[in-house]
């Protein structure tokens, strides 16, 4: 029982509005959690809860594993339209940003450091782009920067923001691969709309809708999403590739 | 440059090439943020927010400027706060300041008895009404602001850059950018003996926009910015001196000069590239 985190009885939202009523989430170690549900069901808001970027109404949010340097150390990898693509900053620059701290504000950049992030632009296959700037980098190299960014500090917990949007299959493939190999050392909480896709890489699936529901497998059924009031698209596994597609009685 | 020799024999010649030298200073590192996180709007709006402040200090009897200087850091602040807030719109918000100072400014200077001098020179800038005083406050303000991004660039960048993801580094993203809009706030203020409050937005962000069409990285960017703006406003105000034309508006007009070569440049060089 190794718990990185857990969330006890949380509301959230944003002023009056409640989005996630009454949630109960525990984050082990290793684990690798797809999360799913409609637009607007609260994921985007559930993570900002969990790094601690939104304070809950209610409810306790506690962090078992949490002091590195004096920082909670969460690998986060916001959604691709969060970034100003124009922004005059270097791939170099934007993997250095992982690894700055707000307890030494005033540390330079030391050698080691770069070194740090060469290696791993190495090891992702993206060397020959560190000096570019990220507004001449396809949507794939810019994905694969900030996935570096977020794992350049070797972080506990990985929380990834629907990565799949805006990319090509080639670096999906290359990304669920990396996240399999970075499971081994972090535990992984994924967003995405791509739950057939996924679901051969996760071990556990969160279903959000207002609620929380935990699904301790990475095979989830029509039936088991409509008892969890969760009306997403899913894509059946099976030696014939198709798509079952369902209409939800309440889809908005 | 004779000519040159005899203008500097005059103090508020030199006065006012001190001045256009810092304001430059200024206006190149605090522009380059400005343009970066596409808050020249906001920047505007604290601008004309702080003409309120200067109509206050002439019904007051107090300076001017200082009453400038207090109005536009409080509406700056205010800006970011509601901003953060969310639930008004920003722009609209922006948009009531910008009104509401300028209202301020006009209301009481009106109740304000007599004749409200060099009131044109606050609106579009004047070199002749450069005072010691005023260098120091320049001085002053790009102290603060060498010091702060020195310190710490690199904050500021990976901030400017992505804010939701500086938080989860546990950077102190709020804190910075007040300061920040602190800092704006008082470099559009001091600028205003140079440049004028209508005029000030170009001095924060032609240079920038210049600097960008060659150069892509931030640190170029500013450095080439504080070199334009320094290039622009001393010709600006050489040619202002000999056609007695407000300063501000000469200054913009080789600021553009300045620009329309460079994106000509640009133009013939990429040209001829394919061939």
């Amino acid at each position: 029982m190794d718990k990185i985190f857990e969330l006890k009885g949380i509301n959230a939202g944003y002023d009056n509005k409640i989005v996630l009523k009454n949630i109960n989430f525990v984050v082990k170690k290793n684990d690798f959690i797809g999360i799913i549900g409609p637009n607007g069901g609260g994921k985007t808001t559930l993570l900002r809860v969990i790094i601690g970027q939104l304070k809950p109404f209610n409810g306790h949010v506690k962090y078992y594993h949490n002091l590195k340097n004096g920082n909670r150390n969460i690998g986060y990898l916001p959604q691709a339209f969060q970034i100003d693509k124009k922004f005059p900053i270097s791939v170099m620059d934007v993997l250095l940003s992982g690894l700055i701290s707000g307890k030494q504000l005033l540390k330079r950049i030391s050698p080691q450091d770069k070194s740090k992030a060469y290696n791993l632009l190495d090891k992702m296959n993206i060397v020959h782009i560190k000096d570019r700037m990220i507004g001449d980098l396809s949507g794939g190299e810019l994905q694969r920067v900030l996935l570096g960014r977020s794992i350049i500090s070797e972080p506990i917990l990985l929380i990834l923001d629907e990565p799949d949007t805006f990319v090509d299959n080639k670096f999906e493939q290359d990304l669920y691969n990396t996240l399999l190999d970075l499971n081994k050392k972090m535990a992984i909480i994924i967003v995405s709309h791509d739950i057939g896709t996924i679901s051969s890489y996760i071990k556990s699936i969160a279903c959000v809708n207002q609620t929380l529901h935990y699904h301790d497998s990475n095979i989830i059924t029509q039936e088991q999403l409509v008892s969890y009031d969760c009306p997403v698209q899913i894509i059946a596994h099976g030696d014939v590739p198709h798509t079952v597609l369902k209409t939800h009685k309440n889809e908005s | 440059m004779t000519f040159l020799n005899d203008l500097f024999q005059y103090q508020f010649f030199t006065n006012a090439f001190l001045a256009a030298l810092l304001t430059s200073l200024a206006c190149g590192i605090i522009g380059t943020y400005i343009v970066t996180k596409r808050i020249v709007f906001i920047s505007g709006g604290i601008t004309h927010a702080s003409f309120g402040g200067i109509g206050i200090g002439y019904f007051a009897g107090i300076s001017p400027i200082m009453g400038a200087a207090i109005f536009s850091v409080l509406s700056a602040l205010g800006i970011e706060y509601f901003s953060r807030k969310g639930d008004i719109r920003e722009d609209s918000m922006i948009a009531i300041l910008w009104s509401f100072g300028m209202a301020v400014g006009i209301i009481f200077i009106f109740i304000t008895p007599g004749y409200a001098p060099n009131l044109m020179s606050y609106l579009f800038g004047n070199i002749l009404t450069v005072t010691f005083s005023d260098i120091i406050l320049l001085l002053a303000i790009n102290f603060c602001i060498l010091l702060f991004f020195v310190l710490l660039f690199k904050p500021i960048l990976y901030i400017a850059f992505d804010e939701s993801y500086a938080k989860t580094r546990n950077l102190p993203v709020r804190t910075i950018k007040y300061l920040l809009m602190s800092l704006i706030a008082l470099t559009i203020v001091f600028s205003i003996k140079v440049m004028g409050i209508i005029l000030i937005i170009s001095l924060l962000t032609i240079p920038q926009t210049t600097a960008n069409i060659f150069l892509k990285s931030y640190k170029k960017i500013m450095v080439l910015s504080v070199l334009i703006g320094f290039v622009g406003s001393s010709a600006g105000i050489i040619i202002s001196y000999y056609i007695n034309i407000p300063s501000g508006a000469s200054i913009i007009f080789c600021l553009v000069i300045i620009f329309m070569f460079f994106r000509l440049s640009k133009q013939l060089l990429s040209r001829r590239k394919p061939v």
